[in-house]
């Protein structure tokens, strides 16, 4: 039993390490701090789970079943990537260092204050994230009928794994979401020997508590350590976010990269540094999305859709095509990934099999359907976090607005993204196969992943320094 | 001497610190809620309801192996939702044996409230007990295959 946890610890630490390193020479913050370095620990850790799940699948795609070859090739390689991008440090051109962006020394009560409260609210969450696998070590039902099963004949289906996953999720709800978390878990299983129930929660809990500390480092970094703690509380105040990321489903995870992607955005453009590296991984991050979840794919295209325009409208074509080419360099390789997985051996998506075009074309012209779906989107919209919505209007309306002019392409591409994202939900409630009033349940949840990177957003625009 | 591009001493401190953080909070964290659950005398839940319903399976899992195609009848009369819940969590727990909502299939699982109820629903089909493990669940055969 120990050996196994020390290879689940092991098997987590290496990649995180490796990506950490990767982080810290392509994008060296100078002065070291808490915030920078729980910034780059988050990013590195998504890095990590997302390269080493693309790793796995390909792994089983080429080699089959993962047996002791994995297990020792993967660490050498991720060894070998790590000494060669030391190697490559040495002799590259020098790029210049990405300072931290507002060096503001903020003491007094106000911020002791806030950081005990937003103390009390982490512990507090993490007890209630263990105290739900304690009570659901299996998870909530998507995670059980959907990741975890998925995770589970990844790992015990042995060589006939393609066969057997085609099978079995034909027939049953999303049979064609990516393989991201079941990967992961499956990953860390093949290391472990055993398909612990430990593990899917421990990813469920990294994708939580990384979310958090990923928002509020980038929003202390970008703005002030106070609006960066009240960031992290408006987060840890949204009930569902902590219940759903412990639910060990999908739904965090997704909201962890599509946060990433909009924060590597944020920190190319606050710095007047021209780091595509940033770009490249942002484009990494929107491709790990996608791996994630379809709706991931979504918001690839709204994200590079709305960056593109906003690139274009405050530094030209030139600008947006040059950055659109980053982006692109990091996206593409995981959304061939994906479009392999989805082409080659998912079953096609429920919506699509369901019903034809003419059904799909008649539900579009009754707006008794778009009266429904308007009242449930503002019905979610509004209960969101518990109320939390009014909070934040009432603390923009005190506190003001204050957008710095380097966040504006930013601010921009997050409003533009999850607009496109939100009507596109619309579009598929109105034209759903499922009963409508049953399947708009599902809205609350769907709006999870949008919401850090939303209070990201927000914490940009809203004074109060 | 061309300069490198980062210092090595850049790599190694941040490089100590991570990994000191990382112990930190995987060490740090569970013992904060080891603590916690032992001062509310909280145990790890076997009987969650998941849990329970899944241990009915264990002794027919080990009765197929992986790829198998197994068909599975339950009661009638259970709402939709209620009957997915059980067909789910019996393809969960026997994954990656694939189990069917058909009874056209050679190895039939049966999953019933009880043996008499198992018994009262295949009474009239052409299917025979193979293996009753006692709690509802059941291995069953169609004669006609």
């Amino acid at each position: 039993m120990m050996l196994s946890f020390l290879m689940f610890f092991l098997a987590l630490i290496i990649p995180v390490h490796v990506a950490f390193i990767a982080m810290i020479v392509i994008w060296p913050i100078r002065p070291l701090s808490l915030g920078s370095l729980v910034l780059t620990t988050c990013l590195a850790a998504g890095l990590a789970i997302g390269a080493t799940s693309c790793a796995f699948f390909i792994w089983l795609l080429v080699f089959g079943s993962p047996d002791r070859g994995f297990i020792f090739l993967e660490p050498v390689f991720l060894i070998m990537i790590s000494s060669g991008i030391w190697i490559l440090s040495r002799t590259g051109k020098r790029t210049r260092s990405l300072e931290k962006t507002k060096e503001v020394k903020e003491k007094g009560r106000m911020e002791a204050a806030l950081l005990v409260i937003f103390c009390i609210a982490v512990f507090s969450a993490f007890v209630v994230s263990v105290l739900m696998f304690i009570y659901k070590p299996h998870g909530t039902w998507d995670a059980w009928a959907i990741w975890n099963m998925k995770a589970r004949i990844l790992y015990r289906a042995g060589d006939g794994w393609q066969k057997i996953l085609l099978s079995i999720t034909s027939g049953r709800p999303h049979p064609d979401y990516p393989l991201l978390l079941p990967g992961t878990i499956a990953r860390l299983w093949s290391y472990m020997k055993i398909d612990s129930l430990v593990v899917p929660a421990a990813i469920s809990l990294i994708f939580s508590f990384g979310t958090l500390g990923l928002l509020t480092s980038s929003i202390s970094m970008l703005r002030t350590k106070k609006q960066g703690m009240l960031a992290g509380l408006a987060l840890l105040g949204t009930v569902y976010f902590i219940l759903y990321g412990a639910s060990q489903t999908a739904d965090v995870p997704l909201g962890f990269y599509i946060l990433s992607t909009v924060v590597l955005l944020g920190l190319y453009d606050a710095v007047d540094d021209d780091n595509k590296a940033l770009l490249v991984l942002a484009g990494l991050m929107a491709g790990f999305a996608a791996w994630t979840k379809n709706e991931g794919m979504l918001f690839v295209i709204s994200v590079i859709a709305a960056r593109a325009l906003a690139v274009l409208y405050f530094k030209g074509w030139k600008k947006a095509l040059n950055e659109l080419a980053a982006v692109c360099i990091g996206l593409l390789p995981v959304l061939i990934m994906v479009l392999y997985f989805k082409i080659r051996m998912a079953p096609p998506t429920d919506y699509i099999r369901a019903q034809t075009t003419a059904m799909m074309l008649k539900k579009l012209v009754d707006p008794s359907r778009y009266l429904l779906v308007v009242k449930e989107y503002i019905k979610q919209i509004a209960i969101l976090g518990n109320g939390l919505m009014f909070i934040l209007a009432a603390y923009l309306i005190f506190a003001g607005r204050k957008i710095d002019r380097n966040n504006l392409p930013t601010v921009v591409t997050i409003c533009g993204a999850l607009t496109a994202v939100l009507i596109g939900y619309f579009f598929i409630f109105v034209v759903t196969h499922n009963p409508l009033a049953w399947h708009l349940e599902s809205l609350g949840r769907l709006l999870i992943p949008l919401w850090p990177a939303a209070l990201f957003g927000f914490f940009l625009i809203a004074g109060g320094d | 001497m061309k300069k490198p591009l980062i210092d090595y001493k850049s790599i190694i401190r941040p490089s100590i610190i991570i990994i000191l953080f990382t112990l930190c909070i995987s060490l740090a964290l569970p013992l904060a809620a080891g603590v916690y659950i032992y001062r509310q005398d909280l145990k790890p839940n076997p009987d969650d309801e998941i849990s329970v319903y899944l241990r009915r399976y264990d002794k027919v899992k080990k009765t197929l192996k992986p790829g198998d195609v197994v068909g599975y009848i339950a009661e009638p009369g259970l709402t939709i939702g209620e009957r997915d819940k059980r067909l789910f969590l019996t393809q969960y727990e026997m994954s990656p044996v694939l189990v069917v909502l058909s009874t056209d299939i050679k190895t039939v699982i049966g999953n019933f409230e009880s043996p008499a109820s198992g018994r009262k629903t295949i009474a009239g089909k052409p299917l025979v007990v193979v293996k009753d493990f006692g709690n509802g669940v059941m291995i069953l055969r169609n004669k006609k295959l």
